[in-house]
């Protein structure tokens, strides 16, 4: 029998708020955090409407640290949301933590890109052919890591995924395995991301993956309502910046360090397309979905909420809905499905992990956040529960992701004590 | 410009790149590594920013024998031009 899994700390910073507390507030009482950015004007940006991570000014204590040398974005929220997951978790106070046995599996899509960014301007304006001595170890992606490792004085394995859009989801996996395998007695798992730069935010447009400036459209009066996951005029996803971060053990070491546990991780799965380098494959989606379930050993009728990837395109919000059906049958129509993503937007690497976040919050709470501004698409009738926060018994969460790249990852979550 | 204000200009210089903490005391004696805690990296970015403050070049023999932020000072003396900043 495979030991148990479980989440006992968790943190976030996204666009509702640099904290767990405000995010999931911002999220139950339906607010968005998606604004129009001056700082991304026509001149050089395809899209302005974005979502920035408020109230999240420099942290006076990281005076002279690396974190306050090394410009990228991704680092600071990184660290921001897994410093919140860690003091969740209590696990500072426990007595018999070994911190040399606690791994940092902790990614991201493109890591220090606004660094590379800034630092190219830069360039541009020195005579000579020299780099910031900052530049490369603040672009590199296990940077993330190895600053979380430096600050909490964590020293066990480090492990630094970019899976695009499921690399948090898969960093939460791979957490996990390293549980079972016995590398590590504690895992602190989650990405981080922020990639306003020129070449990340036109790239995603010219590909027509993110919302455009479409005359018409309705988040040009209200930049709140550009991302409207499963709406029948959903039109691209939001791109938005954050971080997300969930800690785990296994249940006896939980027991062992007198922490109490969240929620169980129950099961998983990854998978890989092998089709095409964007365009997501549904029966690979689905496949990743049965295996979750057959990991975790949940059945149907105990999936109490899906937490979507639901980014708000076209073809992903097509291909997710029937996905779902073939997995679930006639019983999906009784299975709430919701994307937090119109109202964070898209956090890329960090969105998986943000959701695995807020995952354990449904389950704490039994509340499940809304799909916002949604308006019925004739084609897909799931229940997106619409625009409002809604309160049931809570059971199991599945929580899904798919890349670019054609890599998918399946979470599931189950209160614990479920008996 | 004068000795004191150069030396305010460059402790200026030294405090912003390396992000030194607000209590932390910059003289021209101050050594880089002992008294100011200035890894390797932060020599190198220090450098740069001088180089490109000051439109001078510092080669890596020079930078070798720089010990404190006075032997900085000294040598943007050296009749190398005016910071583009000042």
């Amino acid at each position: 029998m495979r030991e148990q899994i479980v989440v006992v700390g968790h943190g976030a910073a996204t666009a509702l708020g640099s904290t767990m507390e405000t995010t999931w507030k911002g999220l139950i009482d339906g607010c968005s955090g998606l604004r129009r950015q001056d700082a991304l004007g026509p001149e050089r940006f395809l899209q302005s409407i974005v979502g920035v991570v408020p109230d999240f000014p420099d942290d006076p204590t990281l005076a002279g640290t690396a974190l306050s040398k090394l410009p990228g974005r991704f680092l600071k929220l990184g660290y921001r949301a897994a410093r919140e997951a860690w003091e969740n978790s209590k696990l500072d106070a426990a007595t018999g933590l070994d911190r040399n046995r606690v791994a940092l599996v902790v990614g991201s899509a493109f890591g220090g890109v606004d660094h590379l960014d800034n630092e190219i301007e830069a360039m541009g304006r020195r005579k000579s052919l020299a780099t910031s001595p900052y530049l490369i170890p603040g672009v590199i992606v296990n940077q993330l890591a190895g600053q979380i490792a430096e600050r909490l004085d964590l020293h066990g394995p480090s492990i630094a995924p970019a899976n695009a859009c499921a690399t948090g989801g898969i960093a939460v996996s791979i957490g996990a395995a390293l549980l079972l395998t016995g590398e590590a007695d504690v895992a602190l798992c989650g990405a981080a991301e922020s990639a306003f730069t020129p070449f990340i935010v036109n790239g995603f447009a010219t590909m027509k993956a993110l919302l455009g400036r479409k005359p018409g459209d309705r988040s040009q009066d209200d930049p709140a309502q550009g991302s409207r996951p499963f709406s029948v005029d959903r039109a691209g996803f939001v791109l938005a910046e954050g971080a997300g971060m969930v800690v785990l053990t296994t249940a006896r070491h939980a027991r062992r360090l007198g922490i109490e546990p969240q929620a169980e991780l129950a099961g998983w799965a990854s998978n890989s397309d092998g089709h095409h380098m964007a365009i997501p494959e549904p029966t690979r989606i689905t496949r990743c979905l049965q295996e979750a379930l057959r990991h975790s050993e949940v059945a149907h009728e105990q999936v109490s909420y899906y937490n979507a990837h639901g980014t708000s395109t076209v073809v992903n919000d097509r291909v997710e809905t029937q996905a779902l059906k073939t997995v679930f049958g006639d019983h999906v129509r009784r299975i709430p499905v919701s994307s937090i993503k119109g109202a964070l937007g898209h956090s890329l690497g960090a969105a998986s992990a943000v959701e695995a976040a807020v995952s354990v919050r449904v389950i704490e709470s039994q509340t499940i956040p809304p799909t916002l501004n949604f308006i019925r698409d004739p084609e897909l009738d799931l229940d997106y529960v619409a625009n409002e926060a809604r309160s049931v018994r809570i059971q199991s969460v599945m929580s899904a992701s798919f890349g670019f790249g054609g890599t998918n990852n399946v979470l599931v979550f189950r209160r614990i004590g479920h008996g | 410009m004068d000795d004191a204000t150069r030396l305010a200009e460059i402790s200026a210089l030294v405090r912003t790149v390396t992000k030194l903490p607000e209590t932390t005391l910059v003289t021209a004696e101050s050594t880089f590594t002992d008294d100011l805690g200035i890894d390797s990296l932060d020599l190198v970015a220090l450098f740069l920013e001088v180089q490109d403050q000051y439109e001078i070049t510092i080669d890596d023999d020079q930078i070798g024998s720089m010990r404190c932020v006075g032997d900085l000072l000294r040598l943007v003396n050296s009749g190398h031009g005016d910071s583009k900043a000042a």
